[in-house]
Parts: structure tokens; C-alpha cells; sequence
């Protein structure tokens, strides 16, 4: 295989490697147990991000939008639901299977050999229509309903279950700033219980927190049957075979709903296909 | 003159093409132009601010200790 076949098939990871480099470039905050604080904070960043990581250098559209919510001005955030709406008309969820840092994460874990991985999930269905349920409630509903005697709402996405905030925020920053070690109580405990909980399903499972819990893939999901990004199936050459949904990581039928919620845009079913029957459109 | 018509014959190849794209996906970019709207509002009503603000200063609730 030469170089050129190799990169080709590694094409994704290296996106993902490279995209997460690119919006984590403050390396500096790493040693210093600071965070990038500049005008480019400004800006949302496609993928799940968190703002308190060392190196970011833009901001997670999810805790931007609790941010915007639960601040006393605003009640509504035409600002961060546009930047949603023009990347998941653009991309769809492409974005989560290309671009996003904790889709990477998981990634990686799932490449994890020598242990037996599950298939199928018990309630995989069901458990499905979590991520809309986390939406609602955590993201929008308790950081607008839920305010302070100053009007102010707590992201509670954040506060309570985002294991990426954990992983590339917190630990971070509370392993290299003295202040902040002796800040933490009962609530890092149970993040950092969340984070092993993904973690260790993340090695069992392909994406568990892509497919069940996580608001961003949730709201890109619903782009992925328009966004000017998607899949197509040629009915004249698919023959049923159903190889692209043996493929299929995130557990879609390709040939029936080539643009399924859940999609991610990985790529294996088109390369799966013997009759090149699925087309990027 | 037989410069002409083949431009004639692109045009009307290109006007096809982009005519069917513009059909395949309309949805999509009438969601694009809400999204450009919706942000550009948003900018407007300066909510890129606060995000700013809250973005720069370190999130103890993200990080689990707020």
C-alpha cells in the first residue's frame, strides 16, 4: 500500500486529529493551567468543544447557548441557534462523525482491541431519543426556567452531564492549578464518574455518547435529511444486498435511510458497497 | 459561429445543472439563509458578547466544580 492509499483510508482520522488541533491550538494553557482568552472566544466551533479547555481557542456551541439562555438579557439565542442552523444546513451531522474532539475521543477508545464489543444495545431504540430528551430539559429548558435571585441560569448541560468538559476542561485545569484542586467536591466526583462510565462504554460500544446522550449530534441530526451535505441511493443499482448496513457502526439500514438522524457520515457504507450504489450528494 | 453555439450548448448545460441543484436542494438552503439571518441578529443584539464573556473566564460548572 503506498502512501497515498494510505492516507486515503485514513482520511477521517486525520481530519479529526487535525480539526481538533486546529480549535485546541493554545498549547500554552496546558502548561500554564489557563485558558485561551481572546476575541475568537467570540465564535462558536462546529463540534462538542468545551470552552474551559486549556487550548481552546473558540467556544462550544452547547455552553454558548446555555450561556445565552440563561443570561438575564437574553431568553432566546438567535445568535448560536443560527450558527447551528448554518452548519447543520450545511454539513449535517458530518460534523460529528469528521470534526468533533469527543467524537475522536471515542473513536479512538472503540479501536481499543481484545475486548469482545457489543453490537447490539438492549432498548437501543428507545435510548435513541435520549439525546432529545438531554436537549430539551438540560440545555434549554432548566437553564431558562431555572434562574438565580439575579436572573441568571446555570448551564446544566454542563454542570451535570458533559463528560467533554470533563475530560478536556476540568482535568486539565484542576491537575495544573493549585487554586482549583482544592475547589473540588461531590460534583467532580460525579463528572469524573460520567467520563469513566463513556469511557469505559466507549470501548465496548462504538460512540455511546453520539448515539444516546449528546444534544449537539441531536440537534445535527435533524439537518441530516436536508443539509446540502448528504447521501443518496441509486435505486437502480442497489440491489438490497444490505452490506452497507452490516457496515454501519451507528446501526442504520444505508439502504433505506441514507439520511437517518443518526447518521454520522463516516463514509464505510459508500466504501462498502459493491454496486456504488450510495452517492454523496 | 461554432464558437458560439458551443457556448450556447454550455450555458444551457450549465443553467440545467444549476437549476436541478437549486431544486435538489432548496430546503437546505432556505435553512441556510434562516441560519444567516438568525446569527446576524444575534450579532445585532450583540449575544456574541456573552458568549465571550462567558467563554472567557473559566467555567467552573462545565469543569464540575461550580
Amino acid at each position: 500500500m503506498n502512501v497515498m492509499q494510505k492516507l486515503k483510508r485514513n482520511l477521517r482520522l486525520i481530519v479529526q486529529i487535525g480539526f481538533t488541533a486546529l480549535t485546541n491550538g493554545y498549547v500554552l494553557g496546558f502548561a500554564k493551567g489557563k485558558i485561551y482568552q481572546g476575541e475568537s472566544k467570540k465564535i462558536c466551533v462546529p463540534g462538542l468543544n468545551c470552552y474551559s479547555c486549556p487550548g481552546a481557542i473558540g467556544s462550544c456551541p452547547i455552553g454558548s447557548l446555555q450561556a445565552v439562555i440563561g443570561s438575564k438579557n437574553y431568553k432566546f439565542s438567535f445568535y448560536v441557534i443560527g450558527f447551528l442552523m448554518i452548519v447543520g444546513a450545511t454539513l449535517g451531522r458530518f460534523v460529528c462523525g469528521w470534526l468533533c474532539p469527543f467524537g475522536l475521543v471515542q473513536d479512538l477508545l472503540y479501536k481499543i482491541p481484545f475486548v469482545k464489543k457489543i453490537k447490539k444495545v438492549p432498548f437501543d431504540r428507545q435510548l435513541r431519543y435520549l439525546k432529545y430528551v438531554i436537549f430539551i430539559v438540560f440545555v434549554v429548558g432548566m437553564p431558562l426556567l431555572l434562574t438565580g435571585y439575579a436572573g441568571y441560569g446555570n448551564p446544566w448541560f454542563c454542570k451535570l452531564i458533559c463528560p467533554s468538559g470533563t475530560l478536556f476542561g476540568g482535568i486539565p485545569l484542576v491537575s495544573t492549578n493549585p487554586g482549583l484542586q482544592k475547589t473540588i467536591g461531590f460534583l467532580f466526583g460525579w463528572k469524573v464518574m460520567i467520563l469513566v462510565l463513556v469511557v469505559v462504554s466507549s470501548i465496548l460500544i462504538y460512540r455511546p455518547f453520539c448515539k444516546y446522550l449528546c444534544p449537539l449530534g441531536a440537534v445535527y441530526g435533524l439537518f441530516n435529511k436536508f443539509s446540502l451535505y448528504r447521501y443518496e441511493i441509486d435505486r437502480e443499482k442497489c440491489n438490497q444486498c444490505g452490506l452497507c448496513a452490516k457496515k454501519c457502526d451507528m446501526g442504520i439500514k444505508v439502504y433505506e435511510q441514507p439520511n437517518s438522524a443518526e447518521c454520522i457520515r463516516c463514509g464505510k457504507c459508500i466504501g462498502s458497497c459493491p454496486k456504488s450504489a450510495i452517492k454523496r450528494i | 459561429m461554432r464558437r458560439a453555439g458551443w457556448r450556447q450548448l454550455t450555458n444551457i448545460w450549465r443553467r440545467q445543472t444549476v437549476s436541478k441543484w437549486l431544486k435538489c436542494q432548496r430546503i437546505g438552503l432556505i435553512l441556510l439563509l434562516a441560519g444567516c439571518i438568525s446569527l446576524a441578529y444575534g450579532v445585532h443584539r450583540d449575544e456574541h458578547e456573552t458568549v465571550g464573556k462567558k467563554s472567557n473566564m473559566i467555567c467552573l460548572e462545565c469543569i464540575g466544580i461550580g
